[in-house]
């Protein structure tokens, strides 16, 4: 029983201190921020915004297609690697759960800041055409958030059930737990129950979470514009996603078990594994990279040679570079090596990434917008260019900002690392539970 | 005796003539004088309309003067007039005005009709007054086929005096939504029996091989416009080849794909279900009693 005291001392939601309330209050600005650069958004329309008839899908949906690739760690994490069984990622579970689920809720929203007539959201449920890969995200997308709310929510219920007990100081927050735990005390059947709802849940996610990238993808894909029209469009964004997810995952639980001392349950073996993990999926994604610029480069039809020549050469070349070789090359390069596996060159990795991961969306969306089939012509000047105005800036940290904000709500008062699956794994026994018969 | 005025009946004069002579200007004033131009056409075998169109100077150029009301009569050679009838422009500056049916319509003893429009009052414009001359002109038109071609022939024959109108330009051309397809030539003169003889070939396309055939004579001077349609089967038939009422990936919602109505609402239905059942499934946990 001592043992479960001491890891339930050790997992248990804890207060902010004076670093988590500068951190909250910072973040919280940022959205008030937002919200104001909103309001004006919805007030003067989306003429606001450097979005013109050429770009119309700007730093908004670049925005949003990130969102959905970090929201894929939800099924990397929890169900392939569960699945797989590879235990040594149980501590990471929660953690993965609670970035998808604050992922994708933000995409969700990303969606309807990127509307003109947001009050109209009603219409794509009630008018949407099944024929319309939008309809199909909007679909997947709700169907994904439910799934990883449940499979964030199941394997709390022991937990919860294990911080009613020790909450006993604490009558408010016992009362909360009490209620979340739903009764759970650990019988035969409340188990079967929950084993088999988790093994569901973690097989559902799979698909579901390749469908709602390739989805994605395909929203770019059914066009025949230069840089989108390719069959080969979904399995690119899934490992991109992957990649992007992985990072985000490595970043916060590095800067989880700085903050709450998790040193004996994040080790530096997680990261080593984490690490490895990266290097993979960075090689695979790097690959698909290779492949999707590399054919059309060969082919080099009139509209596919102007783009990657923006890409390569032009405009867009620096930061072209900087992510395909700071986000993807240099991480391979630092992390294959054991010394790159330590935990902080592995959090500088997964960061460098993660950023890398947002400007590769950026750059997925625009260029190709500012080359379309016909020549622009008789426009003003500035719509041949797309320069996010400072108001889309604003509203996408703001996005960016409330994403990290679910996030830390929810390590404050849920237990970042599973408390009742690390006593099974360390075969620590609950004994408020009922035993098997 | 010299009659006496009092002073002021010079002043109450003078007043009452400026005030006419300020009506009179003010009747005038700001109102635009509309150029009208008159157009006669004649559709075989009876139908006969007056087009008039009245334009004004606006402030972004000419612009059609809608509302216009026009009597519309006809003049003798006594120089008598009778009134046929009385048309109004449309928004674009148009009347058209059907003479067909009409009583008094009658040709003078040289086989011309003159007509006249007059406006009438109007807020806008001033009052304005035109005329326009024509004859009456029969234009008949037939397919034959010769040598397995088919050709549509056509004759213009004066119909007053009944002599063939020899050197008009005749075009010969099909009936399509936007601007008719020229067949042949650009336009055909007629031989000195008034007779013209074009070749039709036979890819043109039309629904389920029809074609809408005409013979026209356009703004001459003496018969005005002049059109014949007939229909006949010799063109090449149109495949309708339109999805519109098909189930297909660019339908309207109420038209979408059987297939794809079935499989993703079948997913759909699968994992609703299923989540619904879990969701369940956390309601039979909370109310497990062992």
């Amino acid at each position: 029983m001592k043992k479960l005291d001491n890891l339930v001392s050790d997992l248990a939601p804890r207060r902010f201190g004076l670093y988590g309330k500068l951190w909250v209050g910072f973040l919280s600005l940022v959205i008030l921020a937002a919200l104001y650069a909103y309001s004006r958004q919805l007030r003067q329309g989306l003429v606001i915004t450097e979005m013109r008839d050429y770009v119309l899908w700007g730093v908004y949906i670049s925005n949003f297609v990130f969102f959905v690739a970090i929201s894929l760690v939800g099924s990397l994490i929890t169900a392939i690697l569960r699945l797989s069984g590879a235990r040594w990622s149980t501590p990471l579970t929660r953690i993965s759960e609670i970035i998808a689920v604050a992922a994708i809720v933000m995409a969700g929203l990303t969606i309807i800041i990127d509307m003109g007539r947001p009050e109209r959201l009603l219409y794509l449920f009630l008018y949407g055409r099944l024929q319309s890969p939008i309809i199909w995200d909007v679909i997947v997308i709700s169907t994904y958030l439910v799934i990883s709310l449940l499979l964030l929510y199941y394997p709390l219920l022991p937990d919860f059930a294990i911080l009613k007990k020790y909450s006993g100081d604490k009558p408010r927050r016992q009362r909360w737990y009490a209620r979340l735990s739903l009764n759970w005390k650990g019988n035969p059947e409340q188990k079967r129950r929950f084993r088999r709802a988790v093994s569901m849940l973690s097989v559902m996610i799979i698909p579901v979470a390749f469908g709602i990238h390739t989805v994605t993808a395909w929203l770019f894909a059914t066009t025949y514009r230069p840089g989108w029209d390719s069959s080969n469009f979904g399995p690119y964004f899934i490992a991109g996603a992957f990649v992007a997810g992985a990072g985000a995952v490595i970043s916060i639980m590095y800067v989880l078990r700085k903050t709450y001392k998790l040193d004996n349950y994040i080790t530096d073996l997680h990261f080593d594994r984490m690490g490895k993990l990266l290097v993979l999926l960075c090689l695979v994604y790097l690959y698909f990279n290779i492949n999707e610029y590399l054919v059309p480069a060969y082919k080099n039809t009139e509209g596919e040679a102007d783009h990657l020549h923006q890409l390569f050469l032009g405009e867009y070349a620096p930061l072209f570079w900087l992510v395909i070789i700071g986000g993807l090359i240099v991480p391979i390069l630092v992390l294959i090596f054991p010394k790159g596996r330590k935990p902080l060159p592995v959090f500088v990795m997964g960061l460098i990434v993660v950023v890398g991961a947002w400007w590769k969306r950026y750059l997925i969306v625009t260029p190709t917008l500012l080359h379309p089939f016909l020549p622009i012509q008789g426009v003003p000047e500035s719509w041949h260019h797309y320069y996010p105005s400072g108001l889309e800036w604003t509203i996408t940290f703001g996005t960016l900002a409330m994403a990290l904000l679910i996030i830390t709500i929810l390590v404050r008062y849920l237990p970042i690392i599973p408390i009742h699956e690390t006593a099974e794994e360390l075969g620590i026994t609950n004994k408020s539970e009922t035993p098997a018969p | 005796m010299k009659t006496k005025y009092p002073p002021y009946y010079g002043l109450i004069f003078l007043l009452s003539l400026s005030m006419l002579s300020y009506g009179g200007t003010y009747g005038q004033e700001g109102k635009s004088r509309p150029r009208v131009t008159l157009s006669y056409s004649k559709l075989m075998p009876g139908s006969s309309l007056l087009t008039i169109t009245a334009k004004y100077k606006g402030a972004d150029g000419f612009e059609g003067a809608a509302g216009l009301g026009f009597d519309v009569s006809q003049l003798f050679d006594n120089d008598s007039l009778a009134l046929l009838g009385h048309t109004e422009t449309n928004a674009d500056g148009t009347a058209i005005y059907d003479l067909s049916g009409q009583e008094n319509y009658e040709p003078d003893s040289t086989g011309t009709y003159t007509l006249q429009v007059v406006s009438g009052k109007h807020p806008e414009f001033t009052k304005v007054e035109k005329s326009i001359s024509y004859r009456d002109a029969t234009l008949e038109a037939r397919i034959i086929k010769e040598d397995s071609t088919n050709y549509i022939t056509a004759t213009l024959t004066d119909t007053f005096s009944g002599e063939p109108v020899a050197d008009a330009p005749l075009k010969v051309q099909v009936q399509r939504l936007f601007r008719p397809l020229r067949i042949g030539e650009e336009f055909y003169m007629t031989e000195e029996d008034g007779h013209i003889e074009v070749p039709i070939d036979p890819d043109i396309p039309g629904l389920n091989g029809r074609l809408n055939l005409e013979v026209v004579l356009t703004d001459s001077d003496t018969y005005g416009n002049v059109k014949n349609a007939l229909e006949a089967p010799l063109g090449e038939p149109i495949v309708n080849t339109s999805t519109f009422y098909q189930r297909t990936m660019w339908s309207p919602p109420s038209r979408t794909p059987l297939f794809l109505l079935i499989v993703p609402n079948l997913l759909i239905l699968g994992i609703w279900g299923t989540l619904l059942y879990l969701v369940y499934n956390l309601f039979k946990i909370y109310k497990s009693k062992n």
